[in-house]
């Protein structure tokens, strides 16, 4: 049988990379003694399928992983066996049953939902914030530097910025995004915030940002639904 | 504490989950209901320390008692020191986030002589003075244990005191005493306990202890300064591995470490007697655990940790008495979950083969096998029993099987070694390519066989058949590499150290009390990880011998007086130095000491020392 479950990553793992990850929901399989189906072949690995990458540092409320049993068991006794064997930071939410065929979730998923948090430097109002928000989205080009293979390379985001809002709540600026993500490319939520500094001139501490992954998406009849809906 | 640091430092850290300490099994007691806070400190980077099954012993003994904690540190990376001495942070423990200076006892593990820069550093990080003179009574107490505490000499001015042997024994009844001083709200009198620790078996105070030089500036004699304090320090011993504890919930680290798997310990010590080898002598004698005991364990861990690997580890697995019995018990547990069984090292001959043939699971890249020498008179003379027999039917079975890659480890700078056997080195890897090669194209594979040679310069150790023994001279050691190098055919991948730390551990390792300033003069030009090319500077060394006007060649490269006294004289490992010396005299004559294993004591003296014998379990070999 196959799963699909959606979990949260809290701050005390938010520093753990993909493949921390991994390791980490394998060992808590095993510890749960749920009975994970392997790959055949050289080397037999755990059927397991994540959803796209948190980057190092994020918290999330809303990610997604596939796993394959070999023998069947209810998922209420799959979330609570497996919750007990993960660590502090790490919590399922929920998990349906996937019946029949899916795409995998690194393939289907397009849109994230980011809550940025980043502290303003000097005292800017409300106003300044929204206008330059909505001076930032009224620009038909975002151009940001991105780290490649071939080093810092200049980088077009504006396309893939599909929502941007924010307030200034006690002198930081809180920011919600909504982003492309997924195999056709993905903007990151700090180079949003860099757009803001760099072409829109807001004074934000860029070192102390505190980002939330809040949602991921895919599509179904032009509309979004999370990777639990469409199942 | 913990926020800033997880917030401001963390982000900016290549590898930040080596500093989170919530890793799986980790514990955090709380501090106000513990008396006694110990710190075990690894010199060296996490997923090092991490793999050290030292560690995991420690860690879950202490902490199953309700009466103390043990939290870990590990030496941080570059770029989290920068961050600490910038932000002007202590250094801190993984599991609280307190500064070390919190602790009772900070418990370094001494595995290698090139991780004791890093020993010093982690004090200064910790803001605590070096030198145990400096420290009074507020300071945690500083202990070492683990190998280079068997001649710890070159630190013994940055300690208060030394663990010798297993520290399962010494390491509760020193917890006990000053569980004691804490609890009686005595104010501390750090002499006073020292005194009363230097009462318990197995540990060593140098304080006590005053060194006499000759005028040619070698160790003349070790004695202690106060009444009561014993003129030899002797080893710990576990007697009965079945007895001892062994930790059934080990931390699991979030990142992968070196060693990244359940670990049991089938057996400790190894009496094979290669005359280089000194953990052949410092664990003496062989100690085997039932294999119901470790079929427990083994169960207990994988359950407890979700790994899908167990290792068999010890000096020599190979040599476990029981070790097909446990094997075949534990894959027909385990396998079918998905776990399997690996051994840490393989003996050169077809039943290891054999054995990695059965346990192997996907790809067959590589092999080790270690013949150490490259004639069997040079393998004669270090008692190292490797045939060219057993070797070549060893790697005929490994390329048969399937594996394409044979590493074939050797030592160089061994006593009585010549151009010949450096020679003998390159033909052995000939020999082996070309078999290889011929199977290779018997069963028509495509993939190419690769054949290493890895070479190591020989450092001889205290309490060793070969402690008297010189090290080559470093120019020595050059040419030979290179003499090596241009007998080997294209074909051979051919992988050295580096001569000059080789020769700093030759210094360390036989070193005496002179050289801690050497070590303090090191780490204040900026010496550390000094096992890591990237930040080996031998000309910084030399600037530290150089400024101490110590010779480092003395220690390296001249030999030593059987007569006279040597600076680890006073720790005694059980084996008598009579023992040694008729091993050494054997080595010159190329004759051969068999493994007492076989059935005949060979009289090393540590059985009757201790009151002990061989465990084992499926009876002599
Ligand atoms: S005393 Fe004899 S039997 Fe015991 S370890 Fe030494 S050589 Fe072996």
């Amino acid at each position: 049988m196959e799963v699909r479950l959606e979990y949260s990553v809290g701050k005390e793992v938010r520093y753990l990379s993909h493949l921390d990850f991994l390791r980490l929901f394998i060992r808590a399989l095993r510890r749960a003694g749920l009975p994970v189906a392997y790959s055949r072949g050289f080397n037999p690995h755990p059927k397991l399928a994540f959803g796209p990458p948190l980057a190092v540092g994020i918290t999330s409320t809303c990610e997604y992983v596939d796993i394959e049993l070999a023998e069947p068991v209810p998922v209420a006794g799959i979330i609570e066996r497996l919750g007990q064997a993960l660590p502090k930071g790490v919590t399922i939410k929920q998990g349906k049953e996937i019946k029949g065929k899916t795409a995998p979730l690194m393939a289907v998923i397009e849109r994230a939902r980011f809550q940025v948090k980043v502290p303003l430097l000097e005292g800017r109002d409300q106003m300044d914030l929204e206008q330059a928000i909505e001076n930032l989205m009224n620009r038909s080009g975002i151009v940001v530097m991105r780290n490649t293979k071939e080093g810092p390379r200049p980088k077009d985001i504006r396309q893939g910025i599909f929502r941007l809002a924010g307030k200034e709540e006690n002198s930081s600026a809180v920011l919600q995004m909504e982003l492309q993500v997924g195999s056709q490319g993905s903007v990151r939520p700090d180079e949003v915030v860099r757009g803001l500094i760099e072409l829109e001139g807001i004074p934000l501490q860029q070192e102390e940002m505190e980002i939330q992954r809040t949602g991921l998406f895919l599509f179904k009849n032009n509309g979004l639904v999370t990777p639990l809906e469409i199942l | 504490m913990r926020q800033l640091i997880e917030n401001r430092l963390l982000p900016k850290v290549q590898k930040p989950v080596r500093y989170l300490g919530t890793e799986w099994n980790s514990i955090h007691k709380d501090w106000k209901q513990i008396p006694v806070r110990m710190v075990f400190a690894f010199p060296d980077v996490y997923e090092i320390g991490m793999s050290h099954l030292g560690l995991q012993i420690l860690y879950g003994l202490v902490n199953e008692r309700s009466d103390a904690l043990m939290e870990r540190v590990f030496a941080p990376g570059e770029d989290m020191e920068g961050l600490l001495r910038q932000h002007d942070l202590p250094l801190f423990s993984l599991e609280s986030y307190r500064p070390l200076t919190d602790f009772d006892l900070i418990g370094f593990t001494l595995q290698y002589e090139m991780s004791f820069t890093n020993i010093l550093n982690m004090l200064d990080l910790a803001r605590i003075p070096l030198r145990a003179e400096e420290r009074g009574d507020k300071y945690p107490l500083i202990v070492g244990g683990g190998p280079c505490a068997t001649n710890p000499e070159p630190l013994a001015p940055f300690f208060d005191l030394f663990l010798l042997g297993d520290a399962e024994e010494a390491l509760p009844e020193l917890l006990e005493v000053l569980k004691t001083w804490k609890e009686e709200y005595i104010e501390f009198d750090k002499q006073e306990f020292l005194r009363q620790a230097a009462q318990i078996a197995g540990v060593y105070v140098p304080g006590f202890y005053n060194v006499e030089y000759t005028a040619t500036g070698r160790v003349a004699a070790v004695t202690p300064t106060k009444p009561g304090i014993p003129a030899r320090v002797r080893r710990r011993i576990v007697a009965d591995l079945d007895e001892a504890y062994f930790p059934t919930k080990p931390v699991v680290p979030f990142m992968e470490t070196v060693h990244d798997r359940a670990m049991v310990e089938v057996l400790r010590g190894c009496t094979r007697g290669c005359r280089f080898c000194q953990a052949g002598i410092l664990y003496r004698p062989v100690r085997e655990r039932d294999p119901e005991t470790l079929a427990r364990q083994a169960e207990m861990i994988l359950s407890q940790t979700g790994y899908d690997e167990i290792s068999l580890t010890s000096l020599s697995t190979a040599d476990y008495t029981c070790l097909e019995p446990l094997i075949k018990v534990l894959m027909d547990k385990h396998q079918h979950q998905g776990a399997s069984v690996s051994l840490p090292s393989l003996r050169a001959d077809a039943f290891s083969v054999n054995l990695a043939k059965e346990l192997q699971r996907g790809r067959k890249s590589g092999l080790t096998f270690a013949p150490e020498a490259g004639t069997q008179r040079l393998r004669d003379v270090i008692n190292k029993g490797v045939r060219e027999k057993d070797l070549l039917e060893a790697v005929t079975g490994a390329f048969e099987a399937g594996w394409t890659g044979i590493k074939l480890y050797f030592m160089l700078g061994l006593p009585t070694e010549t151009d010949e056997d450096l020679a003998g080195i390159a033909d052995l890897a000939h020999r082996v390519l070309a078999i290889g090669r011929t199977i290779s194209r018997e069963q028509k594979r495509t993939k190419k066989v690769r054949v290493t040679v890895s070479v190591s310069t020989y450092v001889p150790k205290a309490h060793t058949p070969f402690q008297w023994e010189p090290q080559v001279s470093l120019e020595e050691i050059r040419r030979k590499q290179q003499y090596l190098k241009s007998s080997l055919n294209k074909g051979i991948t051919y992988q050295y150290h580096d001569a000059e730390l080789s020769f700093l551990e030759a210094v360390f390792a036989k070193g005496d009390r002179q050289l801690a300033q050497v070590l303090e003069l090191a780490w204040q030009k900026g010496c550390k990880f000094d096992s890591w090319r990237e930040h080996f500077s031998f000309d910084k060394w030399l600037e530290a011998f150089d400024e101490a006007g110590i010779e480092p060649g003395i220690y390296a490269n001249e030999p030593l007086d059987p007569a006279a006294t040597l600076p680890w004289d006073h720790l005694d490992m059980g084996v008598s130095k009579r023992f040694l010396l008729r091993e050494r005299e054997r080595a010159f004559k190329e004759s051969l000491t068999p493994d007492c294993r076989e059935g005949r004591c060979g009289g090393c003296d540590v059985c009757q020392g201790f009151g002990v014998d061989l465990v084992l379990k499926g009876g002599k070999v």
